[in-house]
């Protein structure tokens, strides 16, 4: 069941009344259920393999606790077994091209619970997990809203809010609502809009061929899709777990306004860019600062790790190598100096180089081989003449980046028009009763008329 | 927040649910485009909506159920006692008529030129039967796809394909969705996975067309995806990822439920309608028309080609004769960008059909410029009047397009 599916939205409003009217201690029975039948509807292997790993999870956060001296050694077992039903299931081509072993499948999700348990028995070792139980473990793993395409939550963050027992208010409903909506028109709308044009473009046949401005165009359209594929999905699952007043960490702040590559993986997949930052970049480095050589190479191999996390494919690894030499290169020139006190040319320097640079990178991800990535980048560096595709093509992916530019000001205006609503008890009847059923409404009515059953989320082959 | 508006959580949602219904039933969008066609100063009613549908000589539905289509003439093809039985494929200049200046808009359903073309023939006598297998916007790519679906069934498979060669078709590339209901053959099904394995260019349109109904597949029944390998797709990851399960039935069965309802269906239309706004939009605000002169890049001539070379290769190895023709193109307004577009669009056709013994016509100025349509943003390149579509279906005639013995 797809988030942007009829099926589930209707359902959804139903199982939200039904949360609220049940009293506290019935909830969590209440979303384990939910959750289990939300993975029914896809898959039973999504119930069975999440199971797995949490009996896995269970077992070595347990032994862990009871055994602090041997800890490290459990930790590290624990790791490699999840670790290694991750890679059978995701590498298994990439690392032995057995066409047998392909044919088994991704099991959806597992890319996000595996490192959602990896976290937790990490955090228990530091004794930062708030929760001993295994059904909180359990719904840690299958909670409907993040199970497929994440964010990526922490323990600490998801197993406190469990106990259910916050009282319905009108903002649950109104942010639940309002993110649902904003995510349903970045798909149908603005993502899928941009897929038929990207997915032609791609196609290696024509890729060879296609023009400078083709190529670029491409590129940035194809940014473009998978931001608002991914917010779109994003902001689905935080406004459902909204609903039932569970808040979900942000993984998107408007990337494309990023002021350098850093500021990039700030805004980018944040739920993963601080995971990969706490479990993977710091303790690797730890007490490294001074040896500059080392913390760069680790810079560049852990977004190595990061693009092979996306899938089997060389072109991911050579997509997240890219971004760590981005992030090597800003570090080695703008050095310590912080952000405002860079003089306002190297500033601008650094957030146009960023814009292309993350264009060009995406050519990688995209391509189907690598010999498709060295065609096309040497097609964006050398200029060729002319345009291949329908003026509608270029004009559809001006007008998102217009759209993504004008992002951060969108969302002021919105909430200054919140702001100044809440000012009067008759401002505020206006804007909830007379307002916002209108825009829901051309939000709505947006995701109904560009409705495409068969356009699934980018991130869910991931 | 004021617990008052607690009952926001129910109040909003009713009625931005029945906002939705009531756009959806009365279509304000279209209000609009009247609006923006009116400031342009456009005539609206050029563009003729009440056409002649016949089942029995056209793909009515315009590619949309291209399926059922062919399979309703099967059985009449397959005891067809005509010598001659052609196909014409080609793209909306086929099935559309764009009324000129002079001409007024009429109570009875407009015929074009394939089917004045066809009552000729029968007036004349000739032992013929045709049909018009045309989609606006098609491509080459598209052409082939229905070829390929055409020699899949022998009943089918024509005497003579008459083909419409388009400057603006040579920039179209990729098979759309609604034709990838033809999958649902086995036969073609087959056929289509042959294609999709050829090494010319249109080969991976073919695989991704391929591709995205499997997945279309297993989105609506439910079973597994485990068969895609689509070149365009880096991860290859088959098998659960692309499972929907029983929440797949679930869905299908809840928009059957929708689409029951009359204003749920009105969706494809105001769908059409917004996006004829933003056509307009770019019309009136950008100045970027239909008529906008252009340039055939070498990815997409090199895709066309491609499909057209095949569709040579399948018509001589199924003993299908083929026959191309230059569509005419309004003097008033050339698409070609340059002089060299133009002679490389000319020569691409004429290599082409040489190579292959193809009996090729050039009719690009056979319609007067005062024949031809004019609708919102000036005169139309592609799509001409009613009295063009006769002449046209005369100067076809006369041309001996369609071979026809008596």
């Amino acid at each position: 069941m797809q988030f942007n599916s009829y099926s589930y939205l209707l359902s959804l409003p139903i199982v939200v009344a039904i949360f609220w009217m049940l009293p506290i201690r019935a909830r969590r029975a209440y979303v384990v259920m939910l959750s289990l039948a939300f993975c029914a509807t896809w898959n039973l292997v999504l119930i069975a393999l999440p199971l797995a790993i949490a009996l896995v999870t269970y077992g070595c956060a347990t032994l862990i606790r009871h055994n602090p001296s041997r800890a490290p050694i459990l930790l590290r077992i624990g790791i490699g077994l999840i670790v290694t039903v991750l890679a059978f299931f995701k590498y298994r081509g990439f690392l032995t091209g057995a066409s047998w072993f392909a044919a088994i499948g991704l099991p959806l999700g597992i890319s996000f619970y595996s490192f959602e348990a990896i976290s937790y028995l990490i955090d228990t070792r530091q004794g930062r997990t708030p929760s001993r139980s295994f059904a909180d473990l359990w719904l840690f793993l299958i909670f409907w809203p993040h199970l497929i395409a994440g964010p990526i939550v922490r323990s600490r963050e998801l197993l406190p809010q469990f106990s259910f027992d916050k009282r319905f208010e009108p903002r649950f409903a109104i942010e639940g609502l309002d993110r649902l909506l904003l995510g349903l028109v970045q798909k149908n709308v603005i993502a899928n809009s941009l897929a038929p044009w990207v997915d032609d473009g791609f196609v290696p046949s024509v890729a060879r061929l296609n023009t400078t401005l083709d190529t670029w165009c491409l590129a940035v359209a194809f940014g473009l899709q998978i931001y608002f594929d991914f917010a779109a999905y994003s902001n689905m699952a935080i406004g459902a777990a909204k609903m039932i007043g569970i808040v979900l960490p942000e993984n998107f702040n408007s990337p494309y306004h990023a002021a350098n590559p850093a500021d990039f993986w700030s805004r980018w997949h944040m739920t993963l860019s601080r995971w990969i930052r706490d479990y993977v970049f710091f303790p690797l480095n730890a007490g490294l600062q001074t040896r500059k050589a080392r913390l760069y190479l680790s810079l560049v191999g852990v977004m190595g790790v990061v693009g092979l996390w996306h899938g089997a494919g060389w072109g991911f690894v050579v997509w997240g190598v890219m971004h760590g030499v981005y992030l090597v290169l800003y570090r080695a020139i703008a050095g310590d100096v912080r952000r405002d006190e860079q003089p306002m040319a190297a500033r601008m320097a650094w957030r146009a180089f960023t814009l292309a640079a993350v264009a060009v990178a995406w050519v990688p991800f995209r391509s189907t081989s690598l010999a498709q990535t060295a065609t096309m980048l040497a097609r964006m560096f050398r200029y060729s003449p002319g345009w291949s595709y329908s003026v509608n093509f270029y004009l559809v992916t001006l007008l998102v980046c217009a759209l993504c530019a004008l992002e951060p000001l969108l969302g002021r205006v919105l909430n200054h028009i919140e702001s100044v609503a809440e000012r009067s008890f008759w401002r505020l009847q206006v804007n909830l009763y007379i307002l916002r059923p209108v825009v829901y409404a051309c939000l709505l009515l947006l995701f109904i008329v560009f409705d495409d059953r068969d356009m699934q989320f980018i991130y869910f082959q991931f | 927040m004021t617990s008052r508006s607690k009952a926001f959580a129910v109040v909003a949602p009713l009625v931005a649910c029945f906002l939705v219904w009531a756009a959806l039933a009365f279509d304000p969008i279209k209000a609009v485009n009247q609006r923006l066609m009116a400031l342009g100063g456009g005539r609206a009613d050029a563009n003729v909506d009440y056409m002649y549908l016949d089942p029995s000589t056209q793909e009515a539905s315009r590619s949309d159920h291209a399926l059922a289509s062919l399979q309703r003439i099967e059985p009449a093809w397959c005891g067809a006692a005509e010598r001659t039985r052609f196909m014409l494929m080609g793209n909306s200049q086929t099935l559309a008529i764009v009324l000129s200046p002079t001409e007024s808009p009429v109570a009875t359903p407009e015929k074009t030129y394939p089917d004045y073309l066809l009552d000729l023939l029968h007036r004349s006598g000739a032992s013929v039967r045709g049909y018009r297998l045309s989609a606006p916007n098609i491509s080459y790519t598209e052409v082939l796809w229905y070829l390929t679906y055409l020699v899949s069934h022998p009943c089918l498979t024509p005497t003579d394909l008459i083909l419409q060669l388009n400057f603006e078709t040579f920039r179209k590339s990729g098979i759309r969705n609604a034709m990838l209901e033809l999958l649902d053959d086995p036969a073609f099904a087959a056929a289509a996975g042959r294609e999709a394995q050829a090494a010319g260019t249109y080969g991976p349109m073919f695989r991704q067309a391929i591709d995205r109904y499997r997945e279309r597949t297993a989105a609506t029944t439910g079973e597994q995806d485990n068969k895609k390998d689509n070149e365009n797709s880096q991860t290859k990851t088959a098998g659960v990822a692309g499972a929907q399960g029983p929440g797949a039935a679930l869905e299908t069965r809840v928009r059957e439920l929708l689409d029951s309802s009359v204003a749920f269906n009105h969706r494809a239309k105001i769908k059409g309608e917004l996006l004829n706004s933003l056509y307009l939009t770019r019309v009136y605000f950008l100045g970027i028309k239909t008529s906008t002169k252009r340039s055939i890049s070498t990815a997409m001539l090199s895709l066309n080609v491609s499909a057209l070379e095949r569709i040579g290769e399948l018509c001589r190895a199924h003993g299908i004769r083929l026959t191309v023709f230059n569509a005419p193109q309004n003097p008033l307004v050339p698409l070609y960008q340059t002089e060299v577009d133009r002679r490389t669009y000319h020569q691409t056709i004429a290599d082409i059909a040489r190579r292959y013994a193809w009996k090729s016509y050039d009719f690009e100025n056979s319609i007067d410029k005062e024949m031809w349509g004019v609708w919102l943003d000036g005169p139309d390149p592609i799509h001409f009047g009613r009295a063009a579509h006769q002449r046209f279906a005369r100067i076809l005639l006369d041309a001996h397009v369609v071979p026809v013995s008596h």
